[in-house]
């Protein structure tokens, strides 16, 4: 979920998000300045010879892993809140503004609870009071005339990320403004700002065939994970959602140790230093709420679900893996690159090109996070006269015939090229860059995890091919779904 | 002679919304200085055959990417095979060369990690490389095979075909999409700027309309090559020479044809089953060459084009939390054909009437000049002015933008020329393009949605019409 659309959206939003990490031996590893403040948080710093822009992204370990139900949606909710401003941005005076906005939290709480009709027309009528301090948007004011471009923020399951990119003479000014929002902000507008949530969802799940499919998708495959909860909740849920909640859900784990921040472009390194001192270095060191995550039990048979849409018929499956960092999971992304990536790759070639099945076949590892343990996931899409348990068995034999006979050499040298070319690409930019550094020092605790990821794939062989498959590419680890009017 | 760069000074913008101690904060933190832009080093020349060569060398990493860009344009396609021109850049990929067929290319490509991708518009086609450096000599040479000696492979067409039509099936799945395409259709849809393909139009054309458009059209563009990243003038000098004699057709240059936009109003339902109404609101724009763009490239940043800081996202969004997505956007097409300006809202349907309502009376007010201040003015200059240091910070970027500038004939050094009238735009020439360029009383309105939920709310704006989607 992202905080604003840029409009003319394509309808796949989820496949853009694949992840890609594979590296071949560039000089990152001496580039990137790593330091952690003494509250906890860590910081990458990238100088590349880009002019005068630089991009900053700040990632927070807290999204829907972290939620509860019926709470769901609080950690998106939050990504909202965070653009509202500080008590120093967005009002005029914070001191009269405080109470009113202490009162709405009450009578809020309250209305949400009772959904009595009278205490919703006195929080229209505070919300109307508080007006007089407010001046909406007045955070993206400040970026935008100092020329932040791409201000945006996403809430995936595993994380919330705040990123944009800036002229470098506004470093400053970038960290003054990030810093207050994910260590200072007022809660404004928190009820209108739930409205807009529920249009994003009508937009992303209700009224988009994917989103409805893939909703579906999470909500069978996963029993007991977090990952079975749709990312921005559903409309009651949404409905359920107070700012007391968010407050506490703020206060639980918006601290340092769950958080990373990188620059990377034409910066100078120790004035950025001192710079995150003063900003991100005054956030207080206390420590974050940690809890036990539950774990999903093993599946032992096929899950099948059919959802309704007003759309041409798919089909979304998910084999169930385990989480980054492990063996399987590297080995994963060699399955990814024989079978999925590419117009030679086994399923595009067999369903597309062949066999003209097909429209089309995507691939994703790591469904819906990598945190946990998730899924390998496939969509296809059939040729009209083409029927969906076709696509669903020639996919599952596709597979069944990895299992028994593994990959040729060829193929398993174009996992490492594919693997190797992704992650260079994804550096070339300096935000893309930021964006895959926080990552995977919030996924993995350690950003080299995309320097050593080469010799991982390097070691997969043709029989770890062969266990994986069997062990886990098999139908009592499998969950589809159909989508059909 | 050294022309002297005056850093350019914004003026800075009172803040509205801060506490004294926050102002002073900002004021301490806020740099007042734009930047200049500094373009990447670029390298330029013309070959033998015609082609113009735009080279950044960029040695952080090892890739290397590359454009063909060539002045080809869809509206040639005749009228019962409009799809024609985006098959054929897709076959070019897919349909193999000459050299080696399409299997094999598939795998070669694939094994190397190399990319190639397509696309083809009214104005232009391009042809997209990106390789790891050390495979640039393959690399090279299917890119310019893939140009210029393809195979056209028959059962290719076929698949390509098969998947084409089904695209025709899906495009009604998603409101937005349905929207943002049957606004297009109805006003420039019986133009062939406008003619969308059509179960029929795709099931007309064959390989002979494919290679046809080829010959015809597409080899006979004035191209332009970019090419950025590891690689140096004489090692892509090494790799040009195979390629320059297979390309030896004189340049022709096509004459477009006019395009007329409708300057009446109206309003219509487009049918589909659906919680939530994708509304498209809008008229005619204008094109690229006109001297007011500088205007209203402003004028639209305050109205809807800026994110968050315009007056849509505030009214529609902010304030009253009737959407998620609301923005505008204002158009420049060629000489011929003006482009569009539309402002575009997605609502719950039972709100679908007030949102309209709001986007029509906001451009009411923007035409009439109500209230538009030199703060909204400055926070979109500042704004286009920076976004300009990001167009061009990556060489790719700067290339491929130094190319199209070209292709639409603006003078050498047109960035820094635009950024300069930019920075000229006066409060009072926001108020007169506003007048001039906005024009409530003609505006279209367009919205997909549930009829029984929508008509009456979209009775006031005028006579609904009622179409279902186009297949």
């Amino acid at each position: 979920m992202r905080f604003f659309a840029v409009l003319r959206m394509t309808s796949c939003l989820i496949f853009l998000l694949s992840s890609h990490r594979a590296f071949a031996q560039w000089e990152l590893a001496k580039s990137v300045v790593e330091y952690k403040l003494p509250n906890g948080m860590v910081w990458l710093l990238v100088k590349r010879p880009t002019a005068s822009v630089f991009a900053g992204a700040v990632e927070v370990k807290v999204g829907g892993v972290e939620e509860k139900s019926p709470h769901i949606g609080l950690a998106h909710m939050f990504e909202h809140m965070a653009f509202k401003g500080t008590r120093e941005i967005g009002t005029t005076d914070y001191a009269k503004e405080a109470p009113i906005l202490q009162k709405m939290l009450q009578v809020g709480d309250d209305w949400v609870k009772t959904g009595d009709k009278a205490r919703f027309a006195e929080l229209q009528g505070l919300q109307r009071e508080a007006r007089k301090y407010q001046v909406p948007n007045e955070l993206f004011t400040l970026l935008i005339r100092n020329g932040a471009r791409d201000v945006n923020a996403y809430t995936a399951k595993d994380a919330t990320q705040y990123h944009s990119e800036m002229t470098s003479n506004q470093l400053a000014l970038w960290l003054h403004l990030y810093a207050g929002m994910v260590g200072d902000p007022v809660l404004r507008e928190f009820y209108a700002e739930r409205d807009v949530v529920q249009e994003e969802r009508r937009m992303r799940v209700e009224n988009n065939p994917h989103g409805k499919a893939y909703q579906a998708l999470l909500a069978t495959a996963f029993t007991t994970s977090p990952y079975r909860h749709s990312g921005i909740g559903t409309s009651e849920e949404i409905a359920g959602l107070s700012m007391g909640e968010a407050l506490a859900f703020h206060k639980a784990y918006y601290h340092p140790d769950r958080m990373v921040g990188a620059l990377v472009g034409d910066i100078n390194i120790p004035q950025a230093r001192q710079l995150i001192a003063k900003t991100f270095g005054r956030l207080p060191a206390t420590p974050s709420r940690r809890e036990p995550i539950p774990e999903e039990p093993k599946q032992t048979a096929l899950r099948r679900v059919s959802v309704h849409v007003d759309s041409a018929p798919f089909v979304i499956m998910g084999y169930h893996k385990p989480r980054i960092g492990t063996p399987e999971d590297y080995i994963f992304d060699v399955v990814h690159a024989v079978m999925c990536k590419g117009a030679s790759s086994r399923l595009h070639y067999e369903l597309v090109v062949e066999k003209k099945v097909a429209h089309s076949v995507a691939c994703s590892s790591g469904i819906p996070g990598d945190r946990l343990d998730n899924l390998y996931y496939i969509e296809a899409f059939p040729i009209g006269g083409h029927s969906l348990a076709e696509l669903q068995e020639l996919i599952q034999e596709a597979f069944a015939h990895l299992a028994r006979e593994g990959a040729t050499s060829d193929e398993l040298q174009k996992a490492r090229n594919t693997l190797a070319a992704t992650t260079l690409w994804e550096m070339n930019a300096d935000d893309d860059l930021a964006e895959l550094l926080v990552t995977y020092q919030m996924l993995t605790g350690d950003w080299r995890y995309v320097l050593t990821h080469a010799k991982h794939i390097e070691a997969v062989t043709n029989s770890d091919l062969k266990r994986v498959a069997r062990d886990y590419l098999i139908p009592e680890n499998l969950t589809i779904v159909t989508a059909e009017k | 002679m050294k022309r002297l760069i005056l850093p350019m000074l914004l003026i800075s913008v009172a803040a509205q919304a801060l506490t004294p101690a926050g102002a002073a904060r900002i004021r301490l933190l806020e740099s007042k200085m734009a930047p200049e832009l500094k373009l990447p080093p670029m390298q330029r020349w013309d070959l033998s055959n015609g082609w113009h060569v735009i080279l950044a060398e960029d040695h952080s990493l090892p890739l290397i990417s590359a454009k063909m860009l060539l002045r080809v344009s869809t509206v040639f396609v005749p009228e019962n095979k409009v799809g024609a021109a985006g098959m054929m850049t897709r076959l070019l990929r897919s349909g193999g060369t000459l050299a080696t067929p399409p299997d094999q290319l598939d795998r070669e490509l694939d094994q190397m990690a190399i990319r190639i991708s397509d696309s083809i518009s009214s104005e232009s086609a391009e042809v997209t490389m990106g390789t790891m450096s050390r495979f640039a000599a393959p690399a090279f040479r299917h890119f310019f095979d893939i140009i210029f000696t393809p195979r056209f492979d028959v059962d290719r067409f076929d698949v390509i075909r098969r998947r084409r039509l089904d695209e025709i099936r899906r495009q009604n799945d998603v409101p937005a999409e349905i929207a943002q395409r049957e606004f297009v259709q109805w006003l420039e849809g019986d133009s062939p700027w406008g003619r969308m393909p059509t179960r029929k139009s795709i099931s007309n054309v064959d390989l002979d309309d494919i290679r046809s458009f080829y010959q015809t059209h597409f080899s006979r563009g004035e191209k332009w090559l970019v090419v950025t990243g590891d690689i140096t003038r004489s090692q892509l000098e090494t790799l040009l020479q195979p390629a320059l004699p297979l390309d030896r057709t004189p340049v022709q240059r096509e004459t477009l044809p006019q395009l007329h936009l409708p300057d009446s109003p109206g309003v219509r339902i487009v049918k589909k089953q659906a919680t939530q109404a994708a509304i498209v609101v809008g008229h005619a724009g204008t094109d690229r060459y006109n001297p007011d763009k500088y205007a209203l490239l402003v004028m639209n940043d305050i109205l809807g084009g800026s994110p968050f800081t315009n007056r849509l996202m505030k009214a529609i969004r902010t304030e009253r939390g009737l959407a998620y997505s609301v923005g505008s956007s204002f158009g420049f097409g060629p000489k011929e054909a003006p482009g569009l300006f539309t402002a575009s809202a997605m609502t719950r349907a039972e709100k679908a009437g007030d949102v309209v309502g709001l986007i029509k009376e906001i451009i009411t007010r923007m035409h009439n000049g109500d209230g538009i201040t030199e703060a909204e003015l400055q926070i979109s200059k500042r704004a286009i002015m920076s976004s300009t240091l990001f167009d061009f910070a990556e060489p790719f970027n700067a290339a491929s933008a130094t190319a199209r500038f070209s292709l639409y004939g603006y003078p050498e050094g047109y960035v820094q020329a635009f950024r300069r009238r930019i920075m000229q735009v006066t409060l009072a020439d926001v108020q007169r393009v506003a007048k001039q360029y906005l024009h409530p009383d003609q505006l279209r309105i367009l919205v997909v949605g549930d009829p029984k939920t929508l008509r009456s709310q979209l009775a006031p704006f005028g006579k609904v019409e009622m179409i279902t989607p186009s297949q």
